[in-house]
């Protein structure tokens, strides 16, 4: 087997986080290579998410750095890291429940859009043309994740199952060179999982079929999966992280991870 | 939202249109018409009360951007409007044009409110109303300190080209005019990105700053866009009464722009007529109606004077406290509800 | 030297006695935030609803003034349970800034009822305290700065003992962290709102026969009640010994700039100045002096 060096696309370095007297993460280091889909696995509480929301700017950590297309993340307002190309969505499913659909998608392309407030307020011309430009794109997207029927309606008014859906839609919105996804599976059925799981390689792979948008023609090409269902995780990732009380404990590929006797311990919960 | 029956959208462009169906122009130019006629055959008092209304209209459509669309609550409007009244007055008086004097009072009012949406950075919802009440009482003294807020400042009467724009009448055309401008500016930027950029803002800030947008960039920006508006409604008022005065822009003042931003529906622009006409219209019928009350009673009873004097607060109170348990989307809303049921009877597919 | 600290005293014990009535008012928004999670802007008409009622008591049906006073806090925890039956209630669970323009309008009902019942004009109780007072340094340390500061005090001061150690103080402060979690340990939310809801009003109302009998009775004087969130402001909004050092802090602030920069700047600074410190603490320090910054979760 010849191993393809890969590009790293992020470098988390020794990130320390600490609330008040709770210390979430200690001394993490990872990296987050091209052409990948990289799964970060642990138990509840083991500091999954508290690492998305670092790299993502939600969080400050006091110590390391998290580089990313040469800059160092820490520190960055998160619209700025959105700017990047770093998109991502919540586990508990951020949307803005007001707005349809088209709307939530919409708003992501919010850096895509360069007219201001002042073509914005005269709105013929520039504004209107860019309007239908993006109007264009984001029903491209709605179409890949086949939510066309629910194109109109409030977010809040969705099941859940949908929701997580419009949740994907709206970060690839963002046309994102790494895409965070927390936990989506959460909650879901096995039919939906699968739905779901398709839909992630789908954007993973990208998609040779008559879209006009490169981004989901190329595909998304660093995803970063946090996610607890191990069959999921088995079956799509190529590197494993996995985290215990803040710490990692072990990375690899699959078959390495679910035969280290740390992680079984630790997370499957028996000596085999 | 509902559209017609029969009506499709064929085309981006039909889909964000805010004029969908031949109808709808049909209305629309109707009621511009008649606007424009309005003081043909409309008696002057009532044209006052139109002029008035035109221009909370305009404030209501700023404070409807900032604390409707972008969900930051205000309660210093009127103070932005008082900005706004002096800035232009006082230019007006050492000489500068009415119409540029105006425009600069409401940039002014603009970069004020700046300055008192400056803590949006750091806090939200109700420490930020606690701001823009700070904003309320330390505005109003700066005025009164430093630019003759309590004597007031004369503004001699508008002029256009040869045409002196002294009566209710005449005002009406300016106030219509901008009142369309404004109305416009204000839906455009509801459509597209900017006004997406409030909306995000309002409904879950986190996930705003995870598309890339700038939250407290775009906070300051509903400040200055909607207090603009205030700025410019207060001038155009204080060139209406030839006078500007802080009697106007009162604490309480502030509080029914809020209520009709909120009767009228929050973040909608029809929300802003129904809610400017509706409290205009309620506060009318009090000044009217109370004193004929008062007059009632015998001059011994107790309760004649306060009557008078009370029936606004009593209204407000009432009105409001009313939507607020059982209209809480507002007017707007209503008249979607009216609008859905009317073509859903008797039958849907009429 | 003597009678500039003669001049200093007579700035800051009014300002620090008035200072630690509006921390009463304070007591009463925070207690209530804490409690129920809603925003009580109506706490100035609540306030001066209490100068009105001891007006009623006191001179128009010419009882005694401890009974006024007595009969007067009764009457204000009742209108307290019949407003939260009226307007807090069929709220709960609504988002905040709803919550908040109810206790626009329920002010705005409060003001209008004093109006339509007792008229516009300016009205007058009878001092609490006789006139007078201890001479220190040179000048006179009022009876009625004196007795009110103290009064608050000790009001302050009882309370918060209170709700540190009572049980049902306990209990209010469980649901003001964690309404669900109360619930299931068997804590009736809509029974502490009301209880909550009905002590913020008296304690207000017990502001508010402080404050008028100082001055006056006016409706238009409802909006020193906001100095009061200024205070809860200052101090912390979740803290309730926190108004304390706001009460006193703000109180400073107004006794000071009143005296010493009223030559300098036009108008009266008093109610200004505690404006000033809002927008200063909510630039640099929103969460007050002693209450805690709130990590949102995402």
């Amino acid at each position: 087997m010849i191993a393809v060096q890969k590009e790293t696309r992020v470098k988390v370095e020794k990130i320390r986080l600490s609330f008040g007297g709770v210390t979430v993460l200690i001394d993490i280091e990872l990296e987050i290579k091209d052409n990948e889909i990289y799964a970060i696995i642990g138990p509840n509480g083991s500091g999954k998410t508290s690492l998305l929301n670092c790299i993502s700017g939600f969080y400050k950590p006091q110590q390391g750095a998290i580089y990313y297309k040469g800059k160092n993340l820490v520190g960055m307002r998160p619209h700025k890291i959105a700017g990047l190309g770093i998109g991502r969505t919540f586990q508990n499913l951020e949307l803005f429940t007001g707005l349809s659909t088209l709307d939530n998608l919409r708003a992501a392309r919010h850096l895509f859009i360069k007219s201001g407030l002042f073509s914005g307020a005269l709105y013929f011309g520039p504004a209107h043309h860019e309007e239908i430009k993006h109007m264009r794109v984001v029903e491209e997207i709605i179409d890949f994740l086949e939510i066309e029927p629910i194109r109109n309606r409030a977010v809040g008014d969705l099941p859940y199952g949908l929701r997580k859906r419009v949740e994907l839609g709206r970060a690839l919105a963002l046309e994102p060179d790494v895409l965070l996804v927390d936990e989506p599976m959460a909650g879901m059925n096995l039919e939906e999982k699968e739905d779901l799981t398709r839909f992630l390689l789908d954007i993973y792979e990208g998609t040779e079929f008559g879209y006009d948008s490169e981004f989901l023609k190329k595909g998304v090409k660093s995803i970063v999966l946090v996610e607890h269902d191990m069959g999921v995780v088995m079956d799509i990732a190529e590197r494993i992280t996995v985290f215990d009380f803040g710490r990692k404990i072990a990375e690899g590929t699959p078959d390495e991870i679910s035969g280290d006797v740390k992680v079984i311990k630790a997370y499957l919960g028996q000596d085999i | 939202m509902m559209q017609p029956c029969g009506v499709r959208n064929t085309g981006y462009a039909q889909q964000l249109s805010i004029v969908r169906t031949p109808l709808q122009w049909v209305y629309l130019i109707a009621a511009l018409i008649l606007a424009f006629c309005l003081p043909l055959f409309a008696s002057s008092y009532f044209m006052t009360f139109m002029v008035y209304l035109g221009i909370t209209i305009i404030s209501a459509l700023g404070l409807m951007l900032l604390s409707g669309y972008c969900g930051q609550f205000s309660m210093g409007h009127a103070a932005f409007m008082m900005v706004g009244a002096f800035t232009t007055a006082n230019l007006n008086a050492s000489g500068i044009n009415f119409f540029i004097a105006l425009i600069l009072g409401g940039i002014v009012a603009a970069a004020v409110g700046v300055v008192f949406g400056l803590p949006s950075g750091k806090v939200k919802d109700f420490y930020l109303i606690l701001s823009t009440l700070a904003a309320q009482f330390i505005i109003t003294y700066v005025i009164v300190g430093w630019f003759k807020g309590d004597v007031g400042v004369h503004i001699p009467a508008v002029k256009v080209g040869n045409w002196t724009l002294a009566h209710a009448e005449g005002y009406w055309y300016l106030v219509l005019v901008v009142l369309i401008l404004m109305t416009f500016f204000a839906k455009s930027i509801t459509r597209t990105k900017v006004g997406r950029a409030f909306i995000a803002v309002r409904d879950n800030d986190i996930a705003a700053e995870a598309m890339g947008i700038n939250t407290y960039g775009y906070k300051l920006l509903a400040f200055a866009v909607g207090c603009f508006y205030a700025g410019v409604a207060g001038g155009l008022w204080a060139g209406f009464i030839n006078f500007a005065t802080v009697d106007h822009y009162s604490l309480f003042d502030s509080i029914w722009y809020l209520a009709i931003v909120f009767v009228g529906g929050v973040g909608t622009i029809t929300g802003v007529f129904f809610g400017s006409i509706f409290i205009r219209g309620l506060k009318e019928i009090a000044y009217v109606v109370s004193p004929l009350i008062g007059n009632l009673l015998p001059p011994s009873n107790p309760f004649a004077e306060g009557i008078t004097l009370s029936l606004p607060y009593f209204l407000f109170g009432i009105i409001l406290a009313v939507f607020i348990i059982f209209e809480p989307r507002g007017l707007a809303h209503r008249w979607e509800l009216l609008k859905a049921s009317g073509r859903l009877w008797p039958w849907g597919y009429w | 030297m003597e009678a500039q600290l003669a001049q200093l005293f007579t700035y800051l014990i009014p300002g620090i006695s008035k200072g630690l009535v509006y921390a009463l008012i304070a007591l009463g928004f925070v207690l209530i935030y804490k409690c129920t999670g809603i925003f009580n802007l109506a706490m100035g008409e609540m306030m001066i609803l209490g100068g009105y009622l001891l007006y009623f008591f006191a001179v128009q049906i010419g009882l005694p003034l401890w009974a006024g006073v007595i009969l007067t806090i009764a009457a204000a925890a009742v209108i307290g349970l019949a407003t939260n039956r009226l307007f807090i209630r069929p709220l709960i669970g609504q988002s905040t800034n709803a919550m908040v323009l109810v206790t626009l309008a329920l002010a705005s009902i409060v003001t209008a009822s004093v109006i339509l019942i007792w008229g516009s004009q300016t009205l007058y109780v009878p001092k609490l305290f006789p006139d007078g007072g201890i001479p220190i340094m040179g000048s006179t340390l009022q009876w009625n700065y004196l007795g009110f500061g103290g009064v608050s005090l000790v009001l302050l001061v009882g309370l918060l003992l209170f709700f540190r150690y009572s049980r049902f103080g306990l209990s209010m402060m469980a649901i003001s962290e964690d309404q669900q979690s109360a619930q299931a340990l068997g804590v009736s939310v809509k029974r502490i709102i009301e209880v909550a809801w009905v002590l913020g009003i008296s304690t207000a109302s017990i502001g508010g026969i402080m404050l008028t009998s100082l001055t006056s009775v006016q409706y238009g004087q409802a909006t020193l009640g906001l100095i009061g969130i200024a205070v809860a402001l200052v101090g912390g909004l979740q803290s309730m010994g926190g108004v304390i050092a706001g009460g006193l802090l703000v109180g400073l602030v107004q006794g000071l700039s009143a005296g010493y920069l009223e030559g300098f700047f036009p108008g009266s600074l008093q109610e200004v100045s505690a404006y000033v410190v809002m927008m200063l603490i909510l630039l640099f320090r929103p969460q007050g002096f002693f209450g805690w910054e709130r990590i949102e979760r995402v």
